[in-house]
């Protein structure tokens, strides 16, 4: 399993809300032990954040929300997400600009901690049920995903400058 | 009257007066104007001539006066004492010097040898026959007496009487709550001496050991309830020290429900099982509770502690404790401070999860005795830091909270801790009935040094223990029961009462008193207890019934402690109030409890709420105090379980390897090494207990199986690599359980080689690989010939405790 697995498109959004909540709790662990020892620590894991939910929230925008608009019976619920999503950047954009990782910082990935649990939760409670069901090709849109997630974190592995994307 | 012949040897009118002195000293009733010396080695005579001089040598009570006014009453004299001129005059009996077996000799002087070490009430039977218990021995303990082999039993066999009816009284009533309980002896150290501070025994000087017994215990449960309720836990401490036993009666809480123990009845009742069905069983997840506290906003605070993981401790060795109250400190010159007490676990603060806690209910009721029991037996003593908040009367007026509120903390932020000792519990009891049922914790037993704080609910507190020890243990004389005595000389005029064990020497139990030369005589303000005069301003009012207006500030740390929490502890928070909230049948109830949760957080609120389907929430309900004052501190980290995660180490761990035929032995055999030289236990579960051939043919006896230890029961799981065992585990419908639950508690995995199978077959999904490529999800692959490393990164996993980065809200697994 440290290998990449094939995976639908649910599954592939998945392993990325897991992925980011591992991220999330390490930096918890860190922020939440006495003393600051582990800054630097805490900073690299604030901007990995940062850009696994950059990559994956343009995916779902570029990819998956359009795929399902028009086979779901609730599409609001993909401008839900999506206003969602916007929140998340602004919460992103100003962590990103954070030079340090003190306690402003520690408050601001909590904040972005506990948005990214809600919107995760409603898209595992709501949206891959209705995916699933929809008779959408999750293998093929899950394919998608992966080259352009790919594509994107290859782009955004060539710091500094590159600028969170915005709609 | 007839002449008595004159004696050969001659009287004198002395002779005729030593001679009436010996017949009056021979009467317990009525005696002469003056009691003039008898003869020689005449010991009534002697002992009444002794009595007069000692009653005389008090010839007025010197003290009286002082007994008035404040001044005086701040230091009280000592007691005005006489010395006898021997032993004779304060005996009871001049016989007291024919001693038996049975009797023993005289009372030493000034003791009181019941507070002698338990060693004088221990039993041990080997080599010894039955008896009955009045030590007679019993020929037969197979048979009743009957009039003939098939004839009816008699009423004379007393040895079936006796055996019978003490075994109809071997129970005593239960505590009314924290009825269920588990103790240990051992000792408090102090750090160095706060001599500045207080006078108290225990911290007179650096490295002062000081016997304690501790008592932990959840709260609402029956005596045989379950250990993994979600429930305040009680953690009572009890310091033997040279100046008299302190009780230390926390909680691993620092707050409670209410502020003021009028209430505390109703909130019991509440609750309780309730009382028409006597239904849940150590459970706060029912009407009756919610109905009281959504009425009741001040229990706010504690709620969100109550919700937390803290209410639901890994072990009694990993979490907090505290004094709740404040109290204060004195020192010889009978200065004093508040202080609050913290406890502190060395092994860092770590809590179950609710899923695992319901299940640890059914499979092992009794798993934080057995967890606090197997520590101790191992050597992995638990350990705790005594830390103290101090401040003063006049910094306390500062704050934005009322100290004497039991419903708010002091952050540390504001008032930071000072570390003062350790305690180690290092042995466990004998006999659980004898001390840990027996022992009784009273908030009353203070010792010079300690005092009390004007806390009302810590009021009625030090009236309410004492007096349901009484009804509890059958009478007054509970201080005499071997564990509750003291280490110090006990010595007073209190008498009689059911089970007196104390044999009083002497007539005299009264004081002012001449007859026993005055003693026990009253210690005076340098040796005695003395009450801190002055413990609060302001005391010149009237007679009143209500609150400080400060008490009526009900959201504000509620708030606090939701928002000092880590976003996975919020999560935990939000997601136990849905669970007690959903149990509960009326939706008013509900409803009125996410309105009150509206004024501590928004984001809480709201989540509770989407968890019941309650849509839309209910109007925040109108809080008692409009403006609260601005508090201090708006975030404390220190109120999160990841503030203390201890050293990591896993002394005290318990780790599932799982065994079949033919799996791979010698990597489990690495890590089971590996964790014992770490303190912890990796026990070998298969299939069923006893030997499993491994794949090189080497014999493993297994010491538990997978039906009688399931899974939830391990802090970590171990998968043995080997074709033939994969395929026996596979086949196996309580290894997926037993995957399933050590990955959905968020629990450290080691899979060797293809055991990896078992995850998917447990449904470990495939959305885990991004994770696990990532690293840190304390799940690990490795083959076994990486055994030895694989081991040191289970461990090191083991020591964080848990990897919630795989906790999803519905459970992945």
């Amino acid at each position: 399993m440290t290998t990449l697995l094939e995976k639908d498109a649910c599954e592939l959004l998945d392993a990325d809300h897991i992925a980011v909540k591992h991220l999330f709790v390490a930096y918890a662990r860190l922020a939440f032990a006495p003393g600051d020892a582990a800054a630097n620590d805490k900073l690299a894991l604030a901007r990995k954040i940062c850009s696994e939910l950059t990559v994956h929230a343009q995916i779902e925008e570029e990819i998956f929300y359009p795929a399902l608009r028009g086979e779901i019976d609730e599409p609001q619920l993909l401008d839900e997400a999506q206003a969602e999503h916007q929140e998340a950047k602004e919460m992103i954009a100003r962590i990103e600009q954070m030079p340090a990782a003190d306690a402003a910082m520690d408050e601001l990935v909590a904040q972005l901690n506990t948005a990214i649990e809600h919107h995760v939760k409603e898209e595992r409670d709501q949206l891959f049920p209705k995916a699933r069901a929809s008779g959408l090709d999750l293998d093929a849109i899950g394919e998608q995903l992966r080259q352009r997630q790919a594509e994107l974190m290859a782009s955004s592995a060539k710091p500094p400058g590159r600028s969170s994307p915005r709609k | 009257m007839p002449k008595s012949p004159k004696p050969a040897t001659g009287r004198s009118d002395s002779g005729k007066a030593k001679t009436a002195a010996k017949s009056a000293a021979r009467n317990t009733d009525s005696g002469p104007a003056k009691a003039g010396p008898g003869p020689a080695g005449d010991l009534p005579s002697e002992k009444m001539a002794q009595v007069q001089d000692l009653a005389a040598a008090l010839p007025f009570n010197s003290t009286k006066p002082m007994e008035h006014g404040a001044e005086n009453g701040k230091a009280p004299p000592a007691g005005q004492t006489a010395t006898p001129a021997s032993r004779l005059p304060t005996g009871s009996t001049l016989s007291e010097d024919n001693g038996s077996e049975k009797t023993g000799s005289v009372a030493p002087e000034g003791v009181n040898s019941t507070i002698e070490p338990l060693d004088r009430v221990r039993v041990d039977s080997s080599g010894q026959v039955l008896t009955t218990n009045q030590g007679v021995a019993i020929a037969d303990n197979q048979n009743s007496l009957k009039a003939g082999v098939r004839g009816p039993v008699l009423l004379e066999d007393f040895i079936l009487r006796e055996k019978i009816t003490h075994f109809d009284h071997e129970r005593i009533p239960e505590r009314i709550v924290h009825a269920r309980g588990s103790g240990a002896h051992g000792f408090f150290e102090a750090y160095e001496p706060l001599t500045q501070l207080t006078k108290a025994a225990p911290f007179q000087e650096a490295g002062k050991i000081t016997p304690v017994f501790v008592r932990f215990s959840t709260v609402q449960g029956e005596r045989g309830s379950k250990d993994t309720a979600r429930d305040v836990r009680g953690f009572a401490v009890k310091f033997y020290t040279d100046e008299g036993n302190w009780d230390l009666v926390g909680n691993n809480m620092p707050v409670f429900f209410i502020q003021d123990a009028m209430k505390f009845p109703d909130l019991v009742h509440a609750v309780k099982p309730e009382p028409h069905h006597q239904m849940p069983q150590a459970a706060s997840a029912h009407d009756t509770f919610w109905d009281f506290v959504s009425l009741m906003p001040e229990s706010t605070h504690m709620l969100m502690w109550v919700m937390s993981d803290r209410a639901i401790p890994r072990s009694y060795a990993t979490m907090q404790g505290f004094g709740v109250h404040s109290y204060r400190f004195v020192n010889d010159a009978g200065e004093s401070v508040f202080v609050k007490f913290h406890w502190s676990p060395m092994a860092g603060t770590h809590s179950l999860v609710w899923d695992e806690a319901v299940k640890i209910s059914g499979a092992d009721p009794d798993y934080h005795r057995r967890d606090l029991w197997e520590r101790i037996e191992a050597g992995n003593f638990p350990e705790y830091e005594l830390a103290v908040q101090v401040f003063t009367e006049e910094q306390a007026e500062q704050f934005s909270f009322d100290i004497l509120d039991a419903t708010k903390i002091i952050p540390e932020e504001l008032v930071p801790l000072r570390p003062v000792g350790r305690m180690v519990l290092n042995r466990n009891p004998d006999n659980f009935f004898a001390e840990t049922e027996q022992v009784a914790f009273c908030t009353a037993h203070v010792v010079p040094g300690i005092d009390f704080s004007n806390d009302p609910l810590l009021a009625g507190r030090i009236h309410s223990y004492v007096d349901t020890q009484i009804s509890r243990l059958g009478g007054p004389n509970f201080h005499e029961i071997p564990i509750n005595a003291p280490v110090v000389q006990v010595h007073n005029n209190q008498r009689d009462g059911m089970h007196r064990q104390a044999i009083h020497r002497g007539r005299v139990s009264y004081e002012p008193n001449s007859l026993a030369g005055g003693c026990p005589f009253q210690a005076g303000a340098q040796q005695g207890f003395v009450s801190t005069a002055l413990r609060i301003k302001d005391r010149e009012q009237d007679k009143v019934r209500a609150k400080p207006e400060k008490f009526a500030d009900h959201y504000t740390q509620a708030r606090l402690f939701f928002e000092s929490q880590s976003p996975v502890e919020q999560d935990h928070i939000a997601n136990a109030f849905r669970f007690e909230l959903s149990k509960v049948t009326v939706p008013a109830i509900r409803e009125r409890m996410v309105s009150s949760l509206r004024n501590a957080s928004e984001v809480l609120a709201k989540k509770v709420a989407d968890g019941l389907g309650m849509d839309p929430m209910p109007d925040p309900m109108p809080p008692a105090l409009a403006k609260p004052p601005a508090p201090e501190v708006a975030k404390s980290p220190a109120l999160s379980l990841l503030f203390r995660p201890g050293d990591g180490s896993i002394k005290g761990r318990k780790v599932a390897l799982l065994v079949a035929p033919g799996m791979e032995g010698e990597s489990i055999a690495t890590v089971q090494a590996a964790l014992a030289q770490q303190g912890a236990v990796g026990r070998l579960v298969g299939p069923r207990i006893g030997p499993v051939k491994t794949a090189a043919g080497e014999m493993l006896d297994a010491d538990a199986s997978l039906e009688n230890e399931p899974g939830f029961l391990f802090d970590g799981l171990v998968l043995p690599d080997g074709a033939e065992a994969i395929a026996a585990l596979s086949q196996d419908g309580h290894t997926a359980e037993f995957i399933k639950d050590q990955f959905r508690h968020c629990k450290t995995i080691l899979v060797f080689g293809e055991a990896r199978k078992l995850l998917a077959q447990a449904g470990v999904p495939v959305s885990m690989d991004k994770s696990q490529a990532q690293g840190g999800t304390g799940l690990i692959l490795a083959g076994t010939d990486q055994a030895r490393e694989a081991a040191d990164a289970f461990v090191q996993a083991l020591g964080k405790h848990r990897h919630f980065g795989r906790e999803m809200d519905p459970p992945l697994v």
